[in-house]
């Protein structure tokens, strides 16, 4: 009954327009409820799973999305050179769909615009004293040409646009007052630099609609393309080329446009996708987790890095070379440096920089469910959890979150802890309200718990032997984790899962009803193509939702 | 020449292009006033703790006046004069359902219902406080925690993971919490190089930059949608605390050592605390928000004997004895601070005196996500608006109810607050 009153809950929020992932929590009692996304709907489903009709061609809107950590770092090191991280002194990022990206999420406050104020101070002091940004010397109290030619082109940088010649101006008064208060030029342009960096200009990434009030698609402007490319590839501001082709107006002509989609894909800047889309996607929590150290004595920091490098760079084989992204699920090989080499039991790696390994069959790994990271993240302080497991693979892989239990359920009884993990489990979900959801976790954290809460293989589970086998909520018998991931190669979730995750990345905003059509144009492509990521992203920066935009909210 | 001069007019006078309230408020503040007369000066602040209570441990038992702490409060034996326990207050304003942990938080200080689909909640109980008394200390309010919740996506779907971590919102913003005792001593104390003492003339230079940044917002707005207003309106309130700072004189208060970096969440709960005690002390600000941890943390209490994660592996699957332990641990918490208010004079008497403390989580009996009849402890005098020392029993009532009450106490008359709230919780303040 409670299920019933949540999946009728749930759909309506759907219906409010947010593309939701529904679960197959309430599928028993609900079978015939409407449902969009990818969570829910099956491939066979298409033709009711596209976006209402009219909306197919809403491209969204983006609202100003302000530069995350990571941006505002990589921003201030490509204007300035400068590369310290001034964002480990703000307050942390918040995010949506699991990206830190998402302009909604993306909230000022006054202890944030502190922190701005303290980096803008640095930069600013780290650009005054570079050649590139301070091309000439001379005093606005004489002539106001070396000023403005100084603010003019490094506000147009900073800024990622055009600036007018008024709001030049206003920046070289700046330096005028400085001057005529008795400071040095230097210290105007310093202050001028300051205030370019504290403007809105600066810390948002801001699109323009002719009409706001508009729904009208209209195509982005050269600049704003380019910093929709330049964010979303390098989570940093355009270079000079894209700067150039802007200027020009040429950046949205479609052979420049693909041209520099490439080449920026080919540039070390790429590897932003590994750090920020595939490290939020799928190790969000690995810099938080707290193994027990009296009962996990061999988990340390330093592993803790090593495990977190092995999943990137394994991820970024994916997303750069001509490999399926479903591979990622059962892949034979990974990179290893000599710490997760030792830890895996595999012999021959040296050093810190983790190397592509062909995995042998005595290490028990192969693929993505397989890696420590993610094993260690999924468990909790002193055991495994086969329902975070669960959880984990169902939220992140196939973005089919189960409900959270329902309020009011009574407290477990307190049980001694006795028997394996497993046989505790199955003890918890006789309670059928518990069962519903516990029955789609369940048998995927089960078949991976051989491996223990930091990620080594093991045999026995409080001295009993493991059972890794397990029944998936459509019937399919699955045993240890090479089955499960054979599985999950074969459900067509996980594609669609994967293409709304770049999608909601590349665009920085969650996927609205509106976009359920393009959505599932890009899986199909994406799954025609051979599942490349490579193609992937080329087709969502060609899509209409990447190059156009609307006003009207 | 001409617009030479204009523009030396320009910054010389660009102190006196502030709006009028606000020169008031730092001028003509109670910093000044002070030196005379020192009046009682009431602060508020939150101590949250997360996922409820053992509820049989936590239950006092008795009447108003004659009554014992619970089993779980004995720490607070020597405060029990100091503070009321109110029983049987709800926090049940959000009405989204589907949300077990979510609601809870977002809605505790803000008596809200947890919106769909976006993350504003409105104006928290200690914000409408704060902006009372804006521009009469350096912060305006501190909003200070232990660990930052790092859950994204939401594991409740389809709430935005925004709302689980934040108790302070102020106009739909919500307000990040400071958990670094050095950091935050560096911004009480030393704070940014805007910060550093500056001279009339460096002061200006600063407002002009100020003014220079909030031209271009202002040109900005006219032409951008409704959406992107909100977030320039959020970046404007944080150009006009820092123009507020830079006007502010620096208090006259000798803050001690630097914290270092802490041992263990124990430390760092207590330089926190300390560090809350020192900013009230020094009257940096009159408004703190403290959190203990997040609604689902997996903070491990092994000085009490508790080496499992608190959510699951305690609230969950141990919600007897080990519950119990934590629940002691977090309670002998409130009673260090309670013990450094009192230890510290303020005014003609302590600053227990005049502080109002509102202890409370978002959940009453955790193990079951039950949100009715959540643990609340008010302790303090509230510069005489409080009779502490009693059990109030207040079925029914909800704790926004309880937050209107305690607005009133700070002054703040609210007509209609959070999920249409308006009436306060009887018996607790006078008038």
């Amino acid at each position: 009954m409670s299920d019933s009153r949540r999946c009728t809950f749930r759909w309506q929020r759907a219906a409010l327009g947010l593309l939701l992932f529904t679960s197959g929590a309430c599928s028993t009692g609900d079978a015939a409820a409407p449902r969009i996304g990818p969570g829910a709907q099956k491939t066979d489903d298409a033709p009711g799973a596209g976006a209402a009709p009219g909306l197919e061609n809403d491209v969204g809107t983006v609202t100003i999305r302000r530069l995350n950590g990571t941006e505002f770092d990589n921003t201030a090191r490509d204007l300035v050179g400068t590369t310290k991280h001034f964002s480990s002194a703000f307050p942390p990022d918040d995010g949506a769909e699991g990206f830190t990206n998402v302009a909604d999420a993306l909230t000022m406050s006054p202890l944030l615009f502190e922190g701005y104020d303290a980096a803008a101070e640095q930069i600013a002091a780290a650009a005054v004293a570079n050649p590139k940004v301070v091309t000439c010397s001379g005093s606005t109290l004489e002539s106001e040409d070396c000023a403005t030619t100084i603010l003019a082109r490094f506000t147009k940088r900073a800024w990622r646009r055009a600036v007018t010649a008024q709001e030049v101006n206003r920046l070289v008064e700046l330096v005028h007052d400085a001057e005529t208060s008795g400071l040095t030029f230097a210290a105007g342009i310093h202050l001028a630099i300051k205030a370019t960096l504290l403007s809105p200009s600066f810390l948002f990434k801001i699109e323009m609609d002719a009409d706001p009030t508009s729904k009208e698609p209209h195509a982005l402007e050269d600049y704003e393309l380019a910093s929709r490319l330049s964010y979303f590839l390098w989570s940093s501001m355009p270079d000079e080329v894209l700067f150039a082709y802007a200027e020009a107006k040429k950046l949205s002509q479609p052979a420049t446009f693909d041209m520099q989609v490439r080449r920026m894909l080919k540039d070390p800047r790429a590897n932003a996708l590994v750090d920020n889309f595939a490290s939020q996607w799928l190790l969000h929590t690995l810099t938080t987790v707290a193994p027990d150290p009296t009962i996990f004595p061999a988990f340390d920091d330093a592993l803790r890095t090593s495990m977190g490098q092995e999943t990137r760079a394994f991820m970024g084989s994916f997303l750069f070379e001509d490999q399926s992204l479903t591979d990622v699920l059962d892949a034979p090989f990974s990179f290893l440096d000599e710490r997760m080499a030792t830890f895996y039991g595999v012999a021959g790696v040296h050093g810190t920089t983790p190397v592509r390994v062909a995995l042998p069959p005595s290490s028990h790994r192969g693929g993505l469910l397989t890696q420590a990271s993610i094993l260690t993240m999924t468990a909790v302080a002193t055991r495994t959890s086969p329902v975070r497991r669960g959880e984990w693979v169902l939220s992140e892989l196939l973005c089919a979150p189960p409900p959270p239990p329902p309020p009011g359920i009574p407290a477990l009884p307190e049980q001694a802890s006795v028997g394996t993990m497993r046989q505790r489990m199955e003890e918890h979900r006789r309670n059928p309200i518990c069962a519903t959801c516990h029955t789609q976790m369940d048998p995927i954290g089960f078949s991976l718990e051989h491996y223990d809460a930091i990620g080594r293989w093991r045999e026995l589970d409080q001295g009993l032997p493991i059972d890794a086998s397990g029944v998936l909520p459509d019937g399919q018998a699955i045993d240890g984790a090479g089955e499960l991931a054979s599985a999950l190669k074969a459900d067509p979730r996980f594609e669609r899962c994967a293409t709304h995750k770049l999608y909601t990345y590349a665009l920085g905003r969650v996927p609205k009803a509106y976009d359920a059509t393009r959505l599932a144009d890009l899986t199909s492509g994406f799954a025609r193509g051979g599942h490349r990521t490579r193609d992937l992203i080329i087709d969502i920066v060609h899509s209409d939702a990447f190059r156009m935009r609307r006003g009207g909210e | 020449m001409s617009t030479k001069l204009q523009r030396r007019k320009f910054l010389m006078g660009a102190g006196t292009l502030l709006a009028l309230p606000f020169l008031e408020s730092t001028v003509i503040g109670d910093r000044t006033a002070r030196a005379d007369t020192p009046p009682s000066l009431r602060r508020f602040m939150t101590f949250h703790f997360p996922i409820g209570v053992n509820r049989a441990a936590w239950s006092p038992t008795g009447s108003e006046n004659d009554w014992r702490l619970g089993r779980s409060q004995a720490a607070l034996s020597s405060h029990k004069n100091d503070l009321s326990v109110i029983t049987n207050v709800d926090n049940t304003s959000d009405k989204s359902g589907g949300s077990v942990h979510t609601g809870r938080v977002a809605s505790l200080l803000t008596g809200g219902d947890v919106p769909i689909g976006t993350h504003a909640m409105g104006t928290s109980a200690d914000q409408l406080i704060a902006s009372s008394l804006s521009g009469k200390t350096r912060f305006r309010s501190l909003e200070l925690g232990t660990a930052i919740l790092n859950e994204n996506p939401n594991h409740e779907p389809g709430f935005d993971p925004v709302l689980k971590d934040h108790l302070s919102w102020s106009n739909g913003t919500p307000l990040p919490k400071e958990i670094n005792p050095s950091a935050l001593f560096d911004r009480l104390f030393t704070g940014s190089s805007l910060d550093s003492s500056p001279s009339g003339v460096r002061r200006q230079l600063q407002q002009s930059v100020i003014d220079a940044v909030r031209d271009d917002a202002k040109r900005l707005q006219s032409r951008i949608g409704k959406n992107d207003k909100v977030k320039l309106d959020e970046y404007l309130t944080g150009v006009r605390e820092l123009e507020l700072r830079i006007q502010a004189t620096g208090g006259a208060c000798a803050p001690g050592a630097r914290p270092g970096p802490p041992a263990d969440v124990r430390d760092r709960v207590k330089q926190m605390l300390d560090l809350s005690v020192l900013a009230f002390r020094c009257d940096l600000t009159r408004v703190i928000t403290f959190g203990y941890e997040h609604t689902v943390t997996e903070q491990a209490h092994p000085w009490v004997g508790v080496k499992d994660g608190y959510h699951i592996g305690v609230t969950h699957n141990q919600p007897g004895a080990p519950y119990v332990a934590v629940n002691t641990w977090i309670i002998s918490q409130l009673a260090y601070l309670l013990d450094r208010l009192k230890a510290t004079a303020d005014g003609s008497g302590t600053l227990l005196d005049n502080t109002i403390v509102y202890f409370a989580s978002e959940l009453g009996e955790g193990s079951a996500h039950d949100p009715r009849n959540i643990p609340v402890i008010v302790a303090g005098g509230g510069a005489g608006r409080l009779r502490p020392g009693r059990l109030l029993d207040r079925r029914g009532q909800g704790n926004a109810n309880l937050l209107i009450a305690l607005m009133q106490a700070m002054d703040v008359d609210v007509a209609s607050f959070g999920n249409g709230f308006t009436t306060p919780l009887p018996g607790l303040v006078t008038k």
